[in-house]
């Protein structure tokens, strides 16, 4: 047997040219490649998709990675986005594809106990809704009964919907998977689905930018929560510990009025709190395996939560999703944005 | 000119009764579907969306700062592409014609690039490629060499900024170019294997080649893909890559089919005679069946080249960004939604131009074999 | 060492060397035979051991014990099999509660009826196409030359998005369709005919009545005297006429409700559209194949129905195509088995296919392996059939021709 295994290992090692050693962190690999591979989605508006106009990626999944790629590399820059799909998000970081992962991705048990992976703290708080048009005159779920429902092969929702309509007792209602969001809102639109299913800011989102954001309406029924958080390998505290405290940093920074406009002032600051956070005179950054400034490099790429959210969901975009009175907003406001103590 | 019209249509569309019967059902259908297309595209589609996402249809996310490596691999593969065309049909003025009609092509294809100058470049490269290898007998014998460090080259341009991020097009070109020359020697291989003296060598390879064509060429490349990390944990190998070797381990069993077709047609008496003069085996392979055989082969295999063209969309299975899903990627834009045909029809054509002028090479090297033949 | 010594001595060949140089030859050539296979034994074990190795790292376990356990998942359509009354296996819709097992086998179902309609509706419209192309009738000619020619030049996946997205969802919605009158509704739902419904309570009489209906068929279908035909063609009739008269089988017609409609016999939009697709596709690739076998035809033989007076039309359906059948059955097979496949595109529609629902079952449980192992055995059985099933037709047919 080990003789079998010293083949198999001495067959694939010879094979293999990109070979991670596998006791450095991950952290130290993309020190020493100096380019961060983040793995996101490209057809999500607002979190991470691709602008066919200018071919630059946008949304607030692909904002952190830019804040990760300026809080370890010091430059928003060094970055480069793989495209990964709903089926493949896992496979790409337990093969090293990608050194992250940020894309609308829902925490569950599951995904944990049978996946080598480790989840990065929530950011962004959503929940599993339906879409209608608004002319076929269907105000909540209830009237749906003998509807057929759309949507995403390989998501949550699938198995959500199925459950939703065990317990309602509906026989005829019928659930029909599409391969990504696109097809599946190309099939709401021509009329084969008499309802869409997903998470609701993918939802708002889609009618958002559509020409007529009037023809849909977004049921008030929420058939269950999703929370999304990006995630890396398991068992690699400092590369998952660097990157919590990079999210904790922005959720802080929003919480202490630092932003990108007034990052540089802050720098000067006198508060022994804020100086804290912005690492001015020695911060946690060298404990992670950072640099000590790596929230003020974060905060300078692409500001903070705050900043990230109103760019990509807030009220000048498409997609707009409030946050006042969800969790999205911070915990000093009745939100569910918090960041631990930094002292 | 009417008399003329009358007699011409009297002949052709009402000769027969039942001629004139068809005639009626067919003709003012297709009139009207030709008339119903004709107005979309010429009052209704709104074009505009074409140029203004030609970039992601031709090289998806290939960063705009390195979109130079994508002209000089067009540069090259449109000069190996004139070269070869030149070898077999020498230039005459109607090519002429054609080639002013892949310049349009290209220019259509690189109007929302801005960089007409550039594809008129490209023409260019393929004309001379073209008339070298018509008129100097020499460029002939070192175009194999020539093609070899040609391919090598584009994909030593291309590589640089990661293979991942090949898209649009070029991914599509990309992807059958590395298909159509890997298949091959494992082709030849496999074919060769089927005949072999070894009954465990002709099992193992007509069980291979017996396997690979009953699936499903979707099923082989999500397979390969999913697998690979599982074989080789802590191997990386990038999504495109591992698309290749999909798209390689399932068209080396058609190649061979085909290459073992060729084989087949080779008269058994040159084998003998070979063998009488003392050759090896692999020396009468080598030097006589295989020469042969390639050159019946050689219209198939361009054919085979289509297919796997063809079949390069299938390739959305495992996340990958290429022409068809580049188009896809635009109407995945909500603002876009409503432009489905637009799109789907500026796909078609484009296929349909790129395969017609495949199948048109196919048709004339066949022509071409069967005149040398005689 | 062993060719010095044949090459010592030549000429000098007695019989003893000769079965010696023989045996040697033998054993080498056993030798490597068995290395070969010690090589590849080797190598798929090296490759099983590899796949266990990478699972365990994972903690997947590689097992069929997942087939059985409840599903938990939808599909939109498709049968399976269940022994819900003990021993007689029914054919039943699938449900989230029935098996893992069941959902491939409602994948196989899929995929096999969409292969059986692809696989007949090509070969008529294929065959159309064929002699279209080699019709008198110029527009006829044409049209046929370019459908083909287009479609053999693009993918079939973008047909197929083409034909669902940009066709068969711009059908009307149900309730605009649901008024069109002999019961047939076209709509972007789902494709609703009218169908046969059984309501004979089991009598003697009415099951006297059906069995001498299909006595009826099979007597038409098979002809065994002379003039048969046309009695059982009368007697049809009249038993049909008698069934609907007295109520034992009569006409269900769809009726659209809110979202769906109910009864009748029905084709959603995804089957349509990958029938569609993989139909005018295999017909592209048929009609080459027909009119290939009829330029292959002697003149002669154009000529010599020509000069008996036989019409063109009668040439073709009497002389021509009988004799291009007998020819083109094995490529019309290679076909058939590449339109099966094709069937797996299906995915990109959202057509629960057997590889769809692999996909879904892989992705709920977990065990992909154990799911490729599936569907590779049920592409390869579906191949082997259709070539099992074409080559008996194709030895039927030219011992017929044979014997005539």
């Amino acid at each position: 047997m080990t003789l079998m295994k010293a083949l198999t290992a001495g067959v694939f090692a010879g094979l293999s040219f990109a070979a991670a050693d596998a006791s450095a962190s991950v952290l130290d690999n993309v020190k020493e490649r100096g380019v961060l591979n983040c793995g996101t989605d490209n057809t999500a508006p607002g979190f991470g998709y691709l602008n066919t106009a200018t071919g630059a990626m946008e949304g607030l999944d692909v904002d952190f990675c830019k804040a990760v790629a300026a809080a370890v590399l010091g430059d928003p820059s060094k970055v480069k986005f793989v495209t990964v799909t709903d089926k493949s998000r896992f496979d790409a970081v337990l093969t090293n594809q990608v050194d992250v992962v940020f894309a609308h991705t829902t925490i569950k048990p599951a995904r944990e106990s049978s996946i080598a992976i480790d989840f990065l703290p929530i950011n962004f708080y959503d929940g599993t809704g339906i879409m209608v048009k608004a002319e076929a005159g269907v105000k909540a779920f209830a009237d749906l009964d003998g509807a057929t429902i759309c949507t995403t092969q390989g998501s949550a929702t699938e198995t959500v919907l199925t459950g939703a309509f065990k317990a309602r007792g509906w026989k005829t209602s019928k659930v029909l998977t599409y391969e990504n969001l696109e097809k599946l809102f190309a099939a709401l639109n021509s009329g084969r689905c008499n309802a869409m299913s997903t998470d609701k800011s993918a939802l708002a989102a889609w009618a958002g930018n559509s020409p007529k954001p009037a023809d849909y309406l977004i049921l008030p029924d929420t058939l269950d929560k999703s929370p999304f958080g990006g995630f890396v390998v398991a068992n690699d505290s400092k590369w998952r510990n660097a990157l919590r405290w990079v999210h904790y940093g922005l959720f802080q920074a929003e919480e202490s009025e630092i932003t990108q406009k007034n990052i540089d002032e802050k720098l000067e600051s006198e508060d022994p709190f804020v100086q804290k956070i912005l690492g001015v005179g020695g911060g946690y950054g060298k404990d992670f395996g950072l640099s000590d400034d790596f929230v003020a490099q974060a905060i300078k790429a692409v500001g903070n939560f705050g900043e990230i959210y109103d760019r990509n969901l807030g009220p000048n975009t498409k997609m707009y999703l409030d946050r006042k009175g969800t969790p999205n907003a911070l915990w000093t406001q009745g939100g569910a944005i918090y960041s631990p103590l930094w002292n | 000119m009417i008399s003329y019209a009358f007699k011409w249509s009297s002949h052709n569309l009402f000769g027969k009764p039942f001629d004139a019967l068809l005639s009626i059902i067919v003709l003012p259908g297709t009139l009207w579907l030709i008339y119903s297309i004709l107005h979309w595209a010429i009052s209704v589609a709104q074009w505009d969306i074409i140029p203004l996402s030609m970039r992601v249809l031709m090289i998806g996310i290939f960063p705009a700062d390195q979109a130079w490596r994508a002209w000089t691999a067009a540069g090259i593969i449109a000069a190996l592409l004139g070269a070869a065309l030149g070898c077999v049909f020498s230039f005459r003025i109607h090519h002429a014609f054609f080639l002013a009609l892949l310049l349009a092509a290209l220019l259509t294809v690189g109007v929302g690039l801005q960089v007409s100058a550039l594809t008129t470049l490209v023409a260019a490269v393929l004309a001379c490629a073209w008339l070298l290898t018509s008129y100097v007998p020499l460029a002939r014998h070192v175009l194999l060499p020539a093609a070899f460090t040609g391919f090598i080259s584009v994909f030593a341009v291309m590589a640089p900024p990661g293979v991942g991020l090949w898209g649009g097009l070029l991914l599509s070109v990309l992807l059958t170019l590395v298909t159509a020359i890997l298949s091959l020697p494992i082709g030849i291989l496999l074919a060769f294997g089927r005949r072999s003296r070894f009954s465990s060598v002709r099992l193992i390879c007509t069980g291979y080649i017996e396997i690979m064509r009953s699936l499903p060429l979707i099923l082989v490349v999500y397979w390969i893909w999913i697998l690979m990390p599982v074989l080789a944990t802590g191997w990386s190998l990038a999504d495109v890559a591992r698309g290749m070797i999909g798209f390689t381990i399932f068209y080396s069993a058609y190649v061979a089919e085909y290459v073992r077709s060729g084989l087949q047609a080779v008269p058994r008496g040159q084998t003998e005679a070979a063998r009488s003069l003392g050759m090896s085996e692999f020396d009468i392979n080598r030097s006589i069946v295989l020469p042969q055989a390639l050159r019946v082969v050689v219209p198939p295999l361009v054919g085979n080249v289509l297919d796997i063209f063809n079949a390069a969309p299938l390739v959305f299975i495992i996340g990958l960004t290429d022409f068809l899903r580049a188009g896809q990627m635009i109407l995945a834009n909500p603002q876009y939604g409503d432009r489905t045909y637009e799109v789907y029809s500026y796909l078609l054509l484009t296929y349909f131009l790129v395969g017609s002028m495949i199948t048109y090479a196919a048709r004339k090297l066949e022509a071409h074999m069967a005149i040398g033949s005689r | 060492m062993i060719i010095n010594e044949t090459n010592a001595a030549p000429g000098s060949v007695g019989c003893d060397q000769v079965r010696s140089r023989r045996f040697r030859k033998r054993l080498r050539h056993d030798a490597i035979q068995f290395a070969i296979i010690a090589l590849v034994v080797a190598l798929i074990g090296l490759l099983g051991y590899a796949v266990k190795e990478g699972l365990a790292q994972k903690g997947i376990k590689f097992s069929f014990a997942f087939l059985s356990n409840a599903a938990g998942f939808d599909i939109s359509e498709g049968k399976t099999f269940s022994l819900s009354d003990g021993i007689f296996p029914a054919f039943e819709a699938f449900t989230s509660d029935r098996s893992n097992g069941a959902a491939f086998i409602a994948g196989i179902f899929n995929t096999l009826k969409v292969a059986v309609l692809a696989i007949i509706l090509s070969t008529v419209l294929g065959t159309l196409l064929g002699v279209g192309r080699l019709s008198t009738n110029w527009v006829v000619r044409n049209l046929s030359f370019w459908i083909v020619e287009f479609v053999r030049n693009t993918p079939l996946l973008i047909q197929l998005v083409f034909w669902y997205f940009a066709v068969v969802l711009h059908f009307p919605p149900l309730a605009a369709a649901a008024k069109w009158y002999g019961g047939v509704i076209i709509s972007q739902q789902g494709l609703y005919f009218p169908a046969l419904s059984w309501s004979g309570d089991g009598s003697g009489i009415s099951i006297a009545l059906v069995s001498a209906t299909w006595v009826a068929i099979v007597g038409f279908i098979v002809d065994p005297v002379k003039g048969m035909r046309r009695v059982c063609v009368v007697a049809i009739v009249a038993l049909v006429g008698v069934l609907f008269a007295s109520g034992f089988l009569s006409i269900n017609y769809p009726v659209a409700s809110k979202f769906q409609a109910s009864g009748g016999t029905s084709l959603s939009p995804e089957m349509a559209a990958l029938l569609l697709a993989i139909v005018v596709n295999s017909a592209s690739y048929i009609a080459e194949i027909v009119r290939g076998a009829i330029d292959a035809l002697p003149k002669g033989q154009w000529e010599a129905a020509g000069s008996l007076g036989l019409s063109r039309r009668n040439t073709i359906n009497d002389i021509v195509l009988p004799q291009v059948f007998r020819v083109v059955l094995p490529s019309f097979g290679n076909q058939y088995i590449g339109l099966t496949k094709n069937t797996a595109l299906g995915i990109a529609i959202g057509y629960p296919d057997l590889f769809n629902v692999y996909g879904t079952v892989a992705n709920q449980t977990g065990h992909s392996l154990e799911g490729i192992v599936i569907v590779m055995v049920s592409y390869l059985l579906l191949s082997w059939i259709i070539s099992a099933i074409v080559s008996w037709a194709n030895s039927r047919l030219n011992q017929m021709g044979a014997s005539r």
